[in-house]
């Protein structure tokens, strides 16, 4: 990534661009997250493992990605 | 107690919810927005002829949208981390569906969408995707359906019109 760049564009003043951006990296960050976390279970991870790395309680981590998909 | 027939067009309000949430599941936001309110009311073909887009074009522009304003902070394309699996909505959702405890939020100008399109009905929990869709043209960007409306070139005042016609005593 281009940092000087990203330092130009992030002063942009724009806030209808600015938090159209802010919430696209949240939904960026969830989507990274639950790749990940189905990749550490294919790897033999345990939820506790997981909670441990994302810094929240198993049963949470649990919660969230034991789920059957449609 | 007599129980009235729904009419068939009638579709439930928690369906709609929880469909729309999927779809903000999907994408992996935490709150159910009016742009994922929008998506969810395709279920309802009339729609796609009324606004003259699909639910895979409007879900396409979403992720166009994304990759816009992620390059504006120097990332590009979402493709590094691919949609979420999305889970299946009944029809007729019973309550334990919605009070599920890993249930989306909804975003207030969503719910006011929503209490606002069955504000009319006698029955709250039933609403046409007609009347969310109507409560939804009206808005203005920065909402995010607004936005997503903009960027698929849908003319909303012609979609209003549109929808007139078909619900003539609205």
């Amino acid at each position: 990534m281009d940092i000087d760049k990203l330092n130009v564009n992030l002063s942009s003043d724009d806030p209808a661009i600015g938090l159209r951006a802010s919430l696209a990296l949240h939904r960026l960050a969830e989507r990274v997250e639950a790749k990940h976390v189905a990749s550490a279970r294919e790897k033999g991870w345990s939820w506790q493992q997981i909670g441990d790395a994302l810094g929240v309680t198993r049963q949470s981590v649990h919660t969230k990605y034991n789920k059957e998909p449609s | 107690m007599k129980t009235e027939p729904v009419a068939p067009d009638m579709l439930h309000a928690w369906a709609i919810c929880l469909r729309a949430g999927e779809e903000a599941r999907r994408r992996g936001d935490r709150r159910t927005g009016t742009d994922h309110l929008l998506l969810a009311l395709f279920e309802d073909p009339s729609i796609e002829a009324v606004l003259g887009v699909n639910l895979q074009r409007a879900r396409q522009a979403l992720a166009s949208l994304d990759d816009e304003a992620l390059a504006t902070v120097g990332l590009r394309s979402g493709a590094v981390a691919p949609p979420l699996a999305m889970r299946a909505v009944p029809d007729k959702p019973r309550f334990r569906d919605v009070a599920q405890k890993d249930r989306l939020r909804m975003a207030p100008a969503a719910k006011k969408v929503l209490e606002e399109a069955v504000k009319p009905n006698r029955r709250k929990t039933y609403v046409t995707a007609q009347q969310v869709l109507a409560r939804i043209l009206v808005l203005e960007p920065p909402d995010p359906a607004a936005v997503l409306l903009r960027a698929l070139d849908v003319n909303t005042s012609e979609a209003l019109r549109r929808l007139d016609a078909l619900t003539p005593d609205s």
